[in-house]
This record gives C-alpha cells, sequence and structure tokens, in this order.
C-alpha cells in the first residue's frame, strides 16, 4: 500500500518535470504559414462569351482599393476582355470598411454607371480576390455602395470559391 | 548494542516506519504537485510566447507581402525583412537578405522543414546559454481558386526567450520553496496519522503480553472495521477459546487431583485395618507352621508399602490443592538432622559435617521429609560414605547430601525430582513410594527454598538444599 | 493391662485394632457410635478412650466435648485426615492426644500407656505453694485458693512438669517429650492447647497469664510468681 503510493508519487513528479518546456526542442509546427505574394493584381473582365475572366496587373498584389481603381480606369482597347463597371478619373483612395465578414467598398461612381449587372459581379470579384490572395477568407462578401443609387447587398463572386 | 544497531532498532519500529512512510509520501506528492504545476505553468507560459511570436511575423509578412513584387528582388526581399524586425533572414531562391545577431540560430533542419511543409514553422534553440525561438515562415501564393502554393519566399526571425525563461525559472523556484514548505507539514500530519494509526496495535501488544503473562481475560475493544478491528476481533477470539481451553484443562486436572486425593483417603480406612493386622500377623508369625510364614511376611511387607504410598499420595495431593501449610518453628538444624538420623537407625552410615549449633525457624516435620528422604535416597541408590553437611549464612541455611557412588547421570538429575520417576528402570519396584523426591522438592519450595541435583567432584550425587534461615519473620 | 474404649464407626477397623490392643494385653470395649460410646462408659469404665472423630450421626467432636464435661476420662483421636482442621478441632474439644489413620498398633499402645501414666504419681513430700496456688504431687491435687482445681491427667502432668524447677524454660519439644512422651516430631500444638486449658483452670486472668508464661520462641516457663 505505502510502496504503491510512493511509485505513484514519484512517478507523478517525474511526468511533472518532463513537460517542464524552457528547453531547446525540436522543430514545431507554428500554425498558418503567411501569404500575399502574386506575381500581379487580379482584376476581373468579361469575355466575348460574356463570362468572367480574370487578368493580372502589374507586378504584386496590392490592394482592394488599388484593384478597384484599376478596373475603374481600365481602357480595353482593340478585341479581347472589356469592362462594364463603370470608368472614373477620380484618383482618390476609396473608402473600405469591413464589418465581419462584409467589406463594403465606396464607389466614386453612380449606380447608373454600372452598364451592365455583370459589372456589378467584376467589382465584387476583384475586390474578393485580392482579399483572398491576401490570405482573406473566402467566406467574406462584399457590398458596393454608390454616389448615386441604391447599394448592393453583401455577394460572393460566382467564379471564386466562397468558403 | 552497537549505535548503528540502535539506530536500525530505532528505525525497524512499526511507528518510525511509518512515520517515514508518510512523510515521504507527502513532501513527495507535494513536491511533485508544485513541480507539475510548475512545469505546466512554465510551457503554457513558452507555448504562449511561441505563438504570440509566430502569430505576429505570419500577420506582418501577410502585411507586407500584397505590396512586394513577385518574383522579388533584392529590396523587396530587404524591406520584408525590415518589417519582420529583428534578426531576421529572407531568402527567395539565390537571393537572399539577412540582419541582426544569433542567426545561426536558423537550423538546417528548420529551413529544409519550411520548405516543404508549407506550414509556419517553431524552434528553441540554446547556444551559449542563450534559449532562442526560430520561426520559419514560407511565404505563400493563395491561387484564385483557393489553392495556396510556396512561393519560394522564407523568412526566418530569431526571438530571445531569455525572460520566459527566467519566468519559468521563478515558478520552478517557487515550487522547490512550496514543497520545503510541505515537509514540516508533512512530518506533523505524519505524527498524528501514525499515532492513529498505532495506537489499536499498541493495544494489541499490551493485551498480547497480558496474554502471554498468564492474564486468560485479555481482550481488545474492537474500533471501527478496518483490518486492524479484524485482527481485535480475531484475537479475542483465539484469547476467548484460549481461556475455554485451559479453564477446561484446569478443571480436568483439578478433577484428576480432588480424585487422587478422595481415593487416597477412602484407602486409609481399609489400611488402618490391615496395618492393625498386619501387626498381629507378624507378631504370630513364629507360631505359624513354617509354609505359613513367608506369605504372613509377604503381606505385612507389602501392606507397610501400600501405607507408605497412600501417606506420599496424600502429601501431594496436599501440595496441589495448595493446603499444605507451614508451621514455622525454632529448629536447631544439627539436633534435628542428627534425631532424623538416629530415629531411622542411620547415625552409623551417615557422616554429619557440622561447624557447631545452626538455628532457624523452619517446619521441624518437613526439615525431617525433606533429610530422611534425601539420605535415604543416598543410602539406597549412592554409595558409603554419605556426608550430611550443614552450613549457615545470615539468610540461608544450606543442606547437602553426597554419597561415593557412580553419581547421577544428566538426564537423570534433570528428572530426579519427578514424580514416579525410577532413574533404574530395569530395577521396577524399589522400597520408596516414588514420591519422595517429589515431596523434598515441594517441601523445599514451601519454606521458600531450592534444591538442586547433581554431581560432587571426586564424590558421587550431590543434593544441595537451601532454605531461608528464619522462615516467616525477621531474623 | 488396661480397659479401653474404642469408639469407631467402621466394622473391620474396630475389629482389627480391638485384635492388635488385645495382643498388647489391653482390654478393649467397643462401640459402634457416639451414642453407643456414651451409654457405655458407665458401664465398663474404661481407662482411656480411643474415638474416631468421624462417626455417624453425633460425631467424634461432640462426643470428645461431653466426655470432657463428665469428667477428665483420658482420650485419644483418631483422625483419618490428619490435617489442621481435625488435629485443632478435637485439641480444642478436650482431647489428650491424636493418632492418624492408619495407625500402627504398637504405637496406638505407647500413646495409650504414656496417657495413663500421667495420671501415676511420681514423687512425694508436701504440698507446695506458688501464691494461691497449692499443688500436691503425692496426691495429684491441686487447690487455687480453697478450691480443688480439677485437672485431666495431661493438663495435671504438664503443670507437675513446669512447676518442678519454677522460672525455668521448657521448649515445647522438652515438654512434648515429658509430658506426652513422643519423640522430636511431636506436634507441638498439643502443648499449646494443653496450655490454653490449663491457664483457663489455673489462672486469674488466662489472657494474662502468671503461673503458665510464654518466653516466646522458645516455649513456656512457670513463674516466677
Amino acid at each position: 500500500m505505502i510502496r504503491g503510493a510512493l511509485v505513484a508519487a514519484l512517478t507523478a513528479a517525474a511526468l511533472g518535470l518532463a513537460g517542464c518546456g524552457a528547453g531547446p526542442s525540436g522543430v514545431l509546427d507554428g500554425g498558418e504559414a503567411p501569404t500575399g505574394l502574386a506575381p500581379g493584381t487580379p482584376v476581373y473582365l468579361v469575355d466575348d462569351a460574356g463570362s468572367l475572366v480574370a487578368r493580372r496587373r502589374g507586378d504584386r498584389l496590392s490592394t482592394i482599393g488599388q484593384a478597384i481603381k484599376m478596373l475603374l480606369t481600365a481602357s480595353e482597347p482593340g478585341p479581347g476582355p472589356r469592362s462594364y463597371a463603370g470608368t472614373s478619373e477620380v484618383a482618390l483612395e476609396l473608402p473600405i470598411a469591413t464589418t465581419g465578414d462584409v467589406i463594403t467598398v465606396g464607389l466614386p461612381i453612380d449606380r447608373d454607371d454600372v452598364r451592365r449587372e455583370i459589372g456589378i459581379d467584376q467589382l465584387v470579384c476583384t475586390a474578393l480576390a485580392v482579399h483572398q490572395q491576401s490570405g482573406g477568407s473566402p467566406a467574406t462578401r462584399v457590398r458596393l455602395t454608390f454616389v448615386h443609387g441604391r447599394d448592393t447587398g453583401p455577394r460572393h463572386c460566382p467564379v471564386l470559391p466562397a468558403s | 548494542m552497537t549505535a548503528l544497531g540502535r539506530a536500525r532498532a530505532l528505525l525497524g519500529g512499526l511507528r518510525p516506519r511509518l512515520i517515514l512512510a508518510f512523510v515521504a509520501v507527502g513532501a513527495i506528492a507535494a513536491a511533485a504537485a508544485a513541480w507539475a504545476s510548475a512545469a505546466s505553468a512554465g510551457s503554457a507560459l513558452v507555448e504562449q510566447t511561441q505563438r504570440q511570436f509566430a502569430g505576429e511575423i505570419e500577420r506582418t509578412v501577410t502585411a507586407t507581402a500584397p505590396g512586394l513584387p513577385y518574383p522579388p528582388d533584392q529590396a523587396a526581399l530587404d524591406r520584408l525583412r525590415v518589417t519582420v524586425g529583428g534578426p531576421a533572414l529572407v531568402t527567395y531562391g539565390a537571393l537572399r537578405s539577412a540582419s541582426g545577431p544569433g542567426l545561426a540560430a536558423v537550423s538546417p533542419e528548420l529551413r529544409a522543414a519550411t520548405g516543404e511543409t508549407g506550414r509556419l514553422l517553431v524552434q528553441r534553440v540554446e547556444s551559449d546559454g542563450v534559449l532562442r525561438l526560430v520561426v520559419g515562415a514560407p511565404v505563400m501564393i493563395t491561387d484564385l481558386n483557393g489553392q495556396r502554393r510556396p512561393s519560394g519566399v522564407e523568412v526566418y526571425a530569431v526571438r530571445d526567450l531569455s525572460a520566459v525563461r527566467e519566468q519559468v525559472d521563478a515558478l520552478t523556484a517557487n515550487a522547490s520553496r512550496t514543497s520545503a514548505l510541505a515537509l514540516p507539514i508533512a512530518v506533523l500530519l505524519a505524527l498524528l496519522a501514525a499515532r492513529g494509526v498505532l495506537r489499536p496495535v499498541r493495544d494489541l501488544r499490551a493485551a498480547a503480553r497480558r496474554l502471554g503473562g498468564g492474564d486468560l481475560g485479555a481482550r481488545l475493544r474492537p474500533r471501527g472495521s478496518d483490518e486492524l478491528a479484524e485482527l481485535a476481533a480475531t484475537f479475542n477470539e483465539t484469547a476467548a477459546s484460549l481461556e475455554r481451553s485451559v479453564g477446561e484443562l484446569a478443571r480436568m486436572e483439578a478433577d484428576a487431583r480432588r480424585f487422587v486425593a478422595d481415593v487416597s483417603h477412602e484407602l486409609r480406612t481399609p489400611l488402618t485395618t490391615l496395618t492393625a493386622v498386619a501387626e498381629v500377623l507378624e507378631a504370630e508369625a513364629g507360631r505359624m507352621p513354617s509354609d505359613a510364614r513367608e506369605p504372613a511376611r509377604l503381606a505385612v511387607e507389602e501392606s507397610r508399602k501400600l501405607a507408605r504410598l497412600v501417606e506420599d499420595l496424600i502429601e501431594v495431593s496436599r501440595f496441589d490443592a495448595g493446603v499444605a501449610t507451614l508451621r514455622p518453628e525454632e529448629v536447631e538444624l544439627r539436633a534435628a538432622v542428627r534425631d532424623c538420623l538416629r530415629s531411622r537407625g542411620w547415625l552409623d552410615q551417615v557422616e554429619l559435617d557440622a561447624p557447631g549449633e545452626l538455628r532457624a525457624v523452619l517446619d521441624r516435620r518437613r526439615l525431617d521429609v525433606v533429610t530422611a528422604n534425601l539420605v535415604g535416597n543416598a543410602l539406597s541408590h549412592g554409595a558409603p560414605p554419605v556426608v550430611v553437611r550443614l552450613r549457615g549464612d545470615d539468610t540461608w541455611a544450606y543442606l547437602d547430601v553426597v554419597d561415593h557412588g557412580p553419581g547421577l547421570p544428566d538426564d537423570v538429575a534433570a528428572h530426579v525430582f519427578d514424580r514416579f520417576y525410577k532413574a533404574d528402570t530395569a530395577r521396577g519396584r524399589s522400597n520408596g513410594s516414588g514420591l519422595g523426591m517429589a515431596i523434598t522438592a515441594e517441601n523445599v519450595k514451601l519454606h521458600g527454598g531450592t534444591i538442586g541435583a547433581g554431581n560432587a567432584d571426586g564424590a558421587g550425587a550431590h543434593f544441595a538444599v537451601r532454605l531461608p534461615r528464619w522462615t516467616g519473620e525477621q531474623p | 493391662m488396661a480397659r479401653i474404649l474404642l469408639i469407631e464407626d467402621d466394622h473391620a477397623v474396630r475389629r482389627g485394632l480391638a485384635l492388635a490392643l488385645d495382643r498388647h494385653g489391653h482390654a478393649v470395649g467397643e462401640a459402634g457410635t457416639g451414642e453407643e460410646g456414651l451409654r457405655a462408659l458407665g458401664g465398663t469404665r474404661p481407662d482411656v478412650i480411643v474415638l474416631d472423630l468421624m462417626l455417624p450421626g453425633m460425631d467424634g467432636f461432640e462426643v470428645c466435648r461431653r466426655i470432657r464435661a463428665a469428667g477428665n476420662l483420658p482420650i485419644i483421636m483418631l483422625t483419618a485426615r490428619g490435617d489442621d482442621l481435625d488435629v485443632v478441632g478435637g485439641l480444642e474439644a478436650g482431647a489428650d492426644d491424636y493418632v492418624v489413620k492408619p495407625v500402627q498398633p504398637r504405637v496406638l499402645d505407647a500413646r495409650v500407656r504414656a496417657v495413663l501414666r500421667r495420671g501415676a504419681p511420681t514423687a512425694d513430700g508436701a504440698p507446695e505453694r506458688h501464691h494461691d496456688l497449692t499443688i500436691d504431687r503425692a496426691a495429684l491435687a491441686v487447690t487455687k485458693g480453697a478450691r480443688q482445681v480439677s485437672l485431666t491427667p495431661t493438663e495435671l502432668r504438664l503443670l507437675l512438669e513446669l512447676s518442678r524447677s519454677p522460672g525455668q524454660v521448657l521448649s515445647r519439644q522438652q515438654l512434648l517429650e515429658l509430658v506426652w512422651e513422643h519423640d522430636y516430631l511431636g506436634d507441638s500444638r498439643l502443648v499449646d492447647n494443653c496450655v490454653q486449658r490449663l491457664r483457663a483452670k489455673i489462672e486469674d486472668e488466662p489472657s494474662r497469664p502468671v503461673f503458665v508464661q510464654t518466653v516466646r520462641g522458645f516455649g513456656y516457663r512457670f513463674g516466677p510468681v
């Protein structure tokens, strides 16, 4: 009986000492790796068939605001995919706010400037692509606001993974 | 006993062993608890620090990377390294940006693993007595379909863990102090516990000792329902059974002795007739026809032997029944012994060695029995000369009877005072009753004296009697 | 030689002892019970009585007391147990001597003769006066003041032996040999008991004796008055 208790106590002591973590260690997992590098900023255009296609601009991922600005200032001469997202010459920083899993992008254009409904998708997809590539969650949705006209609701991009 | 032996005896006791065990268990348990909590707190602290550093690196790199060109150039790597801060190393293929001390801590195994796993990795490395945390972070590219793949850019950051280690050491020291504090408390508790546990054991020992000492009524009060209580119950049962058996035996023995006493008394009446008639027969023998004389002589002899045997049996049963009493009176030993010898016609055969008058207070009749039995024994079993020696000091009178026969073999000396013991078994019956020596010993004992049988140097058997000189009174 | 009344309930013992005593020259009358023995006293006029203590009906102690109440006839008791209770009880009832069964007839004969000798005159001469006590050795008479003191032969012999040399200490053993004619192993209780009875008869205060004085550790002495 006494001997048993002694053995138990010694074992407990040994285990406790072994768990002490203030010494050198092997290679341990430390969590998710960082991300955010990309060979250019993804911008969504519409091809002749009416499908959304991604094109990269520049040499880095950049930010949501800059990607949207690239889309709004893009001019597509000649054949190839085009943009229906409207245009703007305004060089201001776009107001971008994140609330929970919704990113709200304030566009410097009117709702009517978006010439087709697919232009809305172009804007949403471009914003979400940058967000995801810079480590953001695929569950995040985007809401667009306009200078004039109704906001969009929080939306997913139809060609990007949604979760 | 040597000091070592004493120490061993001291530590060998149940109480010291119990206390030692209690103290050991108590102290070890306290130490283990303290150490375990210190260790878990320590490892929690280290892990939290690791997680915090790793998270910082991950966030910093993730925040910086979108602004960097890909594939990166030297300037981009430099920028990344600066943003991460501290001693850091950033590599991309052959490109490399490094600064700060302690980069040697970045181990080849960490670098290899960082290239392969696609996860952020950490490793604690100790060198020059400094503990460092190395974070290895492969920077990933997230494709538009959500898949991630290594970009080839790897960031290594080194952080000093000395502060954390100091905190852990402080925790450990605290645990040691706690353990040390627990020791006296453990001793105190052990003393109390040992006392509680040992009380029944002590009771048991006392009861067993009483039982061994002949107190068959010794019992324990069983307390509780543990093993010791069971032991106490068993002890009580055993003691009760022993008491019953011994009582039964004592009753049987008392019955047997009473029977002997009763039979002996009953024999007295017919023996009285027999003795009377034998004497008549003996006196008339001369006038009998010659063929009737022999049977008459035999009848007379045997009736006398029978009378002597019954007398001795009655005397022995008096001793057994505890009703034999001393009647001490003033006796001059030399005269008393001479009277004894003269009345039996032994004066010619026995040499009385007495320096002078020797006064004593004892039972005259019992002294006569003792002397007569010892001298009679010497005369019939030993060889002349038989010497009776009387001596005395302040408290004792010494009566020694020595013959010059072959002496007593050791096995005979041990049993010579037993009842019906016959040294010479081949001879069968002797003139005595077989109780003479037993009665002699009882008489000596009744006086509070001692008797011994052995052999004298250069002589035969030696019986030594020592009697208190002033029985029942102050000199 | 002497007329003995033997009171003993066991027929065989009685006959055996009677036969043996007869051979020693005595005339033995027999009685099987105490009552029978007491009745026989008047008829046979014995010189000495041999009395068994264990009797059916009236026991030996009671018989002894009644005989003693009637006179100074010597009594020798026969005890079967030989233990203190029997001996002390018998002596207190007035017995002069005792023997333990199984007794050798010649020992009993010696005791009988001894007890009878005590009643025989041993000397002549004028009566001696010790204070108010007069001892007449020739007439075997003792008077205290004007009153005749009735003593058994044993008591008388004890007084005679003690007073023979007043002031001289006699040990119990000496008295046993002188009075009872016992050997060296005689029972000193005989002496002590007889002294008690003698004191009761001759002393003014038996608890503070004047004539028979105890000398502790040695024995007794007569006077000095």
